[in-house]
């Protein structure tokens, strides 16, 4: 297990492991005198050379031994003692003493600026990189370092320069801190762990004292530089000549300073070859090139414009927030209108809809905005005449002068107004008509702000998302005729097209009155609406050209959800969306709220009951496939996804297409969940003949086809999906399901692009995760559910991923989920509607798989007791016994629990397997979980199995832990102050007593006979003072001695609970045939 | 009748590379009115063919180097010897309280300052000049003083038409220069402005505006501009570590700042974090700047910065969404 540390010395980034200690007395002692200058030692916790090497290259870095080196880390100590980072690494010893700076050597790797960013965009938003290895959270730091780094590359905010390197002149592209980033820099640089600057080359005997802020800005100038430089060797430019290489002298000479400069801004080494007093008088020519950008860049100030409506006449319309001041009183001109409805032509808005058309005069208004407090707005006036009470007193007013006239200056090269402002003395702002206003709207505005200007703009303009503007939508007519009567979404409708300003339909003739008003904006109902004239013209050419159309409803439905393949169709005007009537419209109303259509009652054969909420979703999943579209059901986990889900299939089989045709369904899902798959299913849908096509003696091709037919679900994995997908696809499934559906969230992925080849009546996505919160993961499964509706991947990322996650941009964010959001239900545990229909406690059976392993030791086993069972008799026999089922048992855990061998841990047990699944989407809804055992050996096995894969503290109880220890995890865990999801506790010492409500999830990793044990147990949580419902798991593998166990409870239950008292000892007064049947392994337990 | 050393077979200079080449391919210099303005000052010597040699050398690129300093630009230009020639061009600057007369008329027009500061000479500036009953140009044959090294006996010679040609070009672009050679710097031409315009509660402090005319004039050997930025190539190349000697942060030792916390972000916390976004108009900030001083590349900068910007953004972007990592299969 490493954690992974990085430190920034000396220009590079340094990775350093630190590990728990094999050998506990490596510990340096506690006593004695603690010296006064503190002589570094090897950190006990380090790493070394070997496993940081594998652990790089385990991460696709290969790397040198000799690129290890020695450096120094001053890291905190008590007394002489070092302390660890995590208590991963080690228990932190109690001490009241206050911690002490030490130096210790530890082995780290440099990193060049290409493995710097590689690394760190690996590293990106992951608790571990991979099985054991964890970055710290200096090292996660970092990778948001680099983000930062990454937005200023792509905003360009950066300039060519010259920088001082070691006594070389180099060329470089330095980062821009002005605005906004001068804020972003400090207060990024104050989040910075102490640990990534805590390194120090080794011959320096004081700690390192770097500010956070240069060894921040450090950072993102190298990563930005390099950054550009590798775009420019990938670019087209590649081949540009480097340097001429003249004589016999190696160092390349150039025509001029500048011609060197720009060379060794393209190159890779950024060395500038010229004579000293030629790049210095270069250096001074870049300074003053730049000298605008540092007046700005230093100033505590920004230049804002506002725009300011004239004297409000109808609606009041707040402008964006931050405006303090009152705006000044403008003159009523009078107003144009127009009666639109005197136009000859229908009027169908009963409103009437006035267009007006204002003719008194706009605002832009000067404001100076302070980055430390952007809500202050400090008229220009202010600063021409600097008044005692002003803000502005704050800053340096000497230059807020200069600054303000450089800005406006700057700005009046935009704008010929603000250029007109400056002949008279202090100017505040200047006036402009509508089609300035607006001019300054749609061009100005940007530009301005591009600039690095504020622009503070009406909300109204700023918000106008669907009803400031002229916008076509489809008007369509179908019948009301009763969904359900044949109809389905390849019927072909036609349409009208539309034309509406705001909510005002209008009619060619008012688009053409319009176009003569020549105002591009103009009020309708007291609302500023834009009426561009090229969108006018355009409009009436569109119309005119296309009246009507006929589509399919299934186009229909893509308009209406604001598919973005369907956006090209309106000749360049905005698409609103669909107004419908009839069926069409009752569909669309169906999915957009995904409520309102027919519930349906569970099928006739459904063993057990559906909750109402399950009737919902499942008549929901029946809708969707009614009209042939694919449907995600991410249901917080517990609510049950697989009942909704084997519900459909049987309705299906019962009452559906599928009652005469009989094809198969096709269920995907974990291998580690085939078990379960069938279990519920003979459990929930006895009748449904279900065949599992996993192992070595699966049927292919022909058979597989053949044998696939005669039944009515097909389980298989992801694994074979992707191997046997020849095969799989020329199937004509009834309909594919894919539980645990991000398994093809990468849609690069042999397993996602074979589910999209594969062939079927109807598709369904199963996840527990929030997958409509993962936009990037989105994509892979609409695209699996409803090909084609959300565009192709390139188009995706344009114009949502970007969008979203780069820009933050919220209209894009909504279009997304108008899109995807019919197709996702996701309902949570604690939903009000939910919360009602579920118990407080449900109890849920996972049965497991053991791996090829596990079954043969498993055999192996019960072989060794079967030969000696027949010859034993009494104690003798009792003994053997009792062992035989803990041998058993531990083999159903883990090979390694009863190898007793200190193996190696992943991938070799089934529950583990499904354990890990499980508790990843727990973790993931932040949810917290107890997990019970009855070895203690196991709970260790699964504490540190568990750090490794999630890469945080796992808390673990067992009899051999003290009073006081146990107290304090307790308290720990209940407090929820740190990152602590799972706790481990042996049944027996953990079983009782104790309160730990935190968690809502009960796992009984494995069974014991009493059930009145086990939910002793499962009270530690589900008591008093637990405000969730509470899940508990109970793991089972399918077809062993656990599965008889199981039964056996279950039987007992029926009794009474104390029945079989609270050991095993029972069980040695089977017969041996009886005991031969208990633990013998069924076929089904063994994966492939 | 033409002198006797005209008849001299007209020698070819010396060939230059990297010289400063003059942007004007043919027919006139100058784009704006000020620099034609400085134009006509060196036309109205009427010194002859020495005009057209001139204009063909700055556009060959014969000039080495030019240096502007308060009131004297010295050049480096390359003839037919082979050493190049010096040439000197003296200018007589402003005094103090001439510089305080013209800041109290400048002040109330904002444009002329802000104009300049952007790059830009208002036309109506030459009349400012005028009612304070100065020049902007130098008028007379007797507010400029020339010198060449050339054998030429010519004041002024064609090299330093040359030289003259070239700075017209310059003050196209940053007309700023021409109150430099006057003897204010950017520096000193906005405290003067400021101090035009007295505060209502700081003290004025008279005079101080000839002082800082006076200082710049006095202003010895200069690269350029102002005293700070004489300095400027070595203080700036060194400032960052010199900073952080100067404020040492030691390193806190709370264990939790120490190692750093676990951040999960909140939503709001994403949404005021940092975004990215890849402008629509490429290389902005560079363009806002105009055209690198006195540039001899071959290619103009800006196009070239254009390009590279462009190129560079996606890169950016993606890293910034973390996908920057070995494109699979490198």
């Amino acid at each position: 297990m490493i954690i992974l540390h990085a430190a920034w010395l000396e220009g590079q980034l340094f990775v350093w492991g630190e590990s728990p200690l094999v050998d506990e007395s490596k510990l340096p002692s506690v006593r004695g005198a603690v010296p006064v200058i503190p002589k570094a030692k090897p950190f006990p916790y380090d790493t070394g050379p070997e496993e940081l090497l594998r652990a790089l290259e385990s991460l696709g870095f290969p790397v040198e031994v000799k690129r290890l080196e020695k450096v120094r880390a001053w890291l905190p100590g008590l007394g002489r003692n070092p302390l660890p980072s995590s208590p991963i690494i080690a228990e932190k010893p109690v001490s009241k003493a206050q911690p002490s700076l030490m130096p210790w050597n530890v082995i780290a790797c440099s990193l060049d600026m290409s493995e710097t960013v590689d690394l760190l965009c690996r590293v990106m938003g992951k608790k571990v990189l991979a099985q054991g290895l964890i970055p710290g959270n200096d090292f996660l730091w970092w990778a948001d370092a680099l983000k930062f780094a990454g937005a200023m590359a792509a905003g360009q905010d950066y300039l060519p320069d010259v920088r001082l390197e070691r006594g070389e002149y180099r060329a470089c592209w330095a980062p821009v801190f002005s605005g906004k980033y001068a804020g972003e820099l400090t207060k990024h640089s104050k989040t910075m762990p102490s640990a990534s600057r805590a390194l120090q080359i080794e011959d320096v005997s004081l700690p390192p004292e770097t500010p956070a802020v240069f060894v921040l800005k450090e950072f993102l100038s190298k990563t930005l530089d390099y950054m550009v430089r590798s775009s420019i060797s990938r670019g087209p430019g590649v081949g540009k000549p480097e340097a001429k290489k003249r004589g016999r002298k190696k160092k390349p000479s150039f025509d001029s300073i500048h011609e060197a400069w720009v060379s060794a801004l393209r190159s890779s080494d950024s060395l500038i070859y010229g004579e000293e007093h030629e790049i210095l008088q270069l250096a001074s020519w870049i300074r003053e090139w730049q000298r605008p950008i540092t007046v700005l860049a230093t100033s505590p100030l920004r230049l804002c414009f506002r725009l300011e409506e004239p004297e409000k006449l109808g609606l009041e319309e707040g402008l964006e927030e931050g405006i303090e001041e009152g705006i000044e009183e403008g003159i009523e001109e009078g107003i144009d209108k127009i009666e639109l409805g005197e136009i000859p032509g229908k009027n169908e808005s009963p409103e009437g809809g006035n267009i007006e058309v204002p003719k008194s005069l706009w605002n832009v208004r000067y404001l100076l905005q302070p980055y430390d407090d952007p809500s202050l707005l400090i008229p220009a006036k202010d600063a021409w005449k600097l008044k005692k009470s002003s803000p502005l007193k704050k800053y340096d007013v000497k230059n807020i002068r200069q600054f303000l006239l450089t800005s406006l200056g700057q700005a009046a090269g935009i704008s010929p107004g603000i250029a007109l402002s400056l002949e008279k003395p202090k100017p505040e702002g200047y006036e402009l008509d509508t089609g300035e206003a607006y001019d300054f709207l749609t061009a100005k505005a940007t530009a301005l702000n591009q600039a690095g200007f504020g622009v503070l703009l009406p909300a109204w303009w700023t918000r106008r998302g669907t009803k400031a503007h002229l916008q076509t939508r489809a008007k369509v007519k179908s019948k009301p005729t009763q969904i359900g009567s044949g109809l389905t979404l390849e019927k072909v409708i036609n349409f009208d097209w539309e034309i509406a300003l705001g909510d005002k339909k209008l009619t060619v003739e008012e688009l053409e009155a319009l176009a003569e008003l020549k105002t591009p904006l103009v009020k309708v109902r007291g609302e500023w609406v834009e009426v561009n004239d090229a969108e006018i013209r355009a409009a009436i050419e569109f119309w005119k050209k296309n009246p009507a159309g006929e589509v399919s409803a299934f186009d229909i439905v893509k308009m209406a959800l604001g598919s973005p393949s369907d956006t090209g169709k309106t000749g360049g005007l905005d698409f609103e969306g669909v107004e419908s009537s009839g069926w069409i419209e009752e569909l669309l109303m169906q999915l957009k709220e995904r409520a309102g259509f027919e519930e349906l009652e569970p099928p006739e054969t459904f063993s057990g009951t559906l909750r109402p909420y399950q009737v919902r979703g499942y008549s929901w999943l029946a809708f969707l496939r009614r009209w042939g579209l694919g449907a995600c059901l991410a249901d917080d986990m517990g609510l049950g996804k697989t009942v909704q889900t084997l519900a459909l299939v049987q309705q299906d089989l019962e009452n559906g297409p599928n009652k005469k045709a009989r094809k198969p369904v096709l269920l995907v899902c974990p291998t580690s969940v085939i078990n379960n798959w069938k279990k519920e299913a003979a459990r929930f849908t006895p009748e449904m003949s279900v065949m599992v096509h996993h192992g070595v003696t699966r049927k292919k091709e022909k058979e597989f086809r053949e044998e696939a037919k005669k039944h009515s679900m097909v389980i298989s994995s992801y694994g074979l999906l992707h191997r046997d997908i020849d095969f799989l696809k020329g199937v004509h499934w009834a309909g594919v399901v894919l539980d645990e559906a991000q398994n093809i969230k990468n849609p690069e992925t042999k397993q996602a692009l074979a589910a999209r080849t594969l062939n079927a009546g109807y598709r369904i996505a199963l996840s527990g995760t929030p997958v409509e919160n993962n936009v990037g993961d989105l994509w892979s499964i609409m695209e699996f559910l409803n090909p084609g509706f959300i565009g192709k991947q390139a188009e995706f990322k344009r114009n949502f991923l970007i969008p979203i996650q780069a820009e933050r941009d919220q209209e894009a964010a909504r279009r997304l989920k108008e899109l995807t959001g019919p197709f996702i239900l996701r309902r949570l545990k604690t939903d009000k509607s939910i919360i009602s229909d579920l118990p407080e406690k449900m109890e849920m059976k996972t049965y497991c798989t053991l791996t090829k392993e596990q079954a043969s030791l498993y055999t192996a086993v019960v072989k060794d007791i079967e030969e000696n069972m027949e010859e034993a008799e009494g104690i003798q026999r009792r003994g053997m016994i009792l062992s035989a089922l803990s041998r058993l048992k531990q083999v159903c855990n883990h090979p390694a629990q009863f190898l007793k061998d200190n193996s190696s841990i992943p991938d070799r047990s089934g529950k583990l397997a499904r354990l890990t699944e499980m508790l990843d989407v727990i973790i993931e809804n932040g949810e917290k979980t107890l997990i019970f055992t009855q070895f203690a050996e196991m709970g260790r096995l699964l504490k540190e199995q568990l750090q490794d894969t999630f890469g945080c503290e796992v808390l673990f109880l067992y009899g051999g832990t003290s009073r006081k220890q146990r107290d304090r995890m307790i308290e720990r865990f209940q407090a929820g102050e740190e990152f602590l999801p799972i706790f481990v506790l042996s049944l027996k010492a953990g079983g009782t007593g104790l309160n730990l409500t935190a968690a809502n999830h009960v796992f009984h990793f494995d069974r014991w006979w009493n059930p009145a044990v086990e939910n002793q147990a499962t009270d530690r949580a589900f008591r008093i003072g637990q405000e969730k419902n509470v899940e508990v798991h109970k793991f089972i593998c399918a077809g062993t001695l656990e599965e008889r166990i199981d039964e056996i409870i279950e039987r007992k239950m029926e009794v009474a609970e104390n029945v079989v008292g609270t050991g095993e000892e029972w069980l040695t007064e089977l017969s041996n045939e009886e005991l031969k049947d208990l633990f013998a392994l069924r076929e089904e337990a063994v994966e492939e | 009748m033409t002198p006797y050393w005209d008849y001299y077979a007209p020698s070819r200079p010396k060939e230059v590379k990297g010289g400063i080449k003059a942007k004007s391919k043919r027919g006139k210099f100058g784009e704006n009115w000020w620099a034609r303005r400085w134009i006509e000052v060196l036309e109205s010597f009427n010194i002859g063919a020495r005009l057209t040699r001139g204009k063909s050398y700055a556009r060959r690129g014969q000039v080495l180097s030019i240096k502007i300093d308060t009131g004297l630009v010295r050049a480096k230009v390359q003839g037919s010897s082979s050493t190049p020639y010096s040439v000197t061009i003296k200018i007589r600057t402003l005094t103090g309280s001439e510089w305080d007369l013209l800041a109290k008329k400048l002040a109330q027009k904002p444009i002329f300052a802000a104009k300049l500061l952007a790059g830009e000479m208002p036309e109506e500036l030459e009349s400012v000049f005028m009612e304070a009953g100065l020049s902007l140009f130098p008028e007379k044959i007797d507010d400029l003083d020339t010198d060449c090294s050339c054998p030429d006996w010519s004041v002024p010679c064609k090299h330093i038409a040359a030289v003259y040609y070239l700075m017209a070009e310059e003050f196209d672009r940053y007309p700023f220069l021409l109150f430099k050679l006057r003897g204010v710097d950017m520096d000193d031409f906005m405290s003067v402005l400021g101090h035009a315009e007295p505060e209502e509660d700081f003290e004025e402090e008279p005079g101080e505006g000839a002082k800082l005319g006076a200082e710049a004039r006095a202003g010895t050997e200069s690269v350029f501009l102002s005293p700070k930025a004489r300095t400027a190539p070595v203080l700036v190349l060194e400032e960052e570590e010199e900073a952080y000697t100067l404020s040492p942060e030691p390193l806190p030792l709370d264990l939790e700042t120490f190692w750093g916390k676990v951040f999960e972000r909140t939503e709001k916390e994403m949404e005021t974090r940092s975004k990215a976004h890849i402008p629509s108009v490429p290389a902005a900030l560079p363009k806002s700047l105009g055209k690198f001083p006195f540039w001899r590349g071959e290619e103009d900068l800006l196009d070239e910065l254009e390009e590279i910007y462009r190129q560079a953004s996606p890169v950016g972007m993606r890293v910034f969404l973390g996908e920057e990592a070995k494109a699979e299969g490198e």
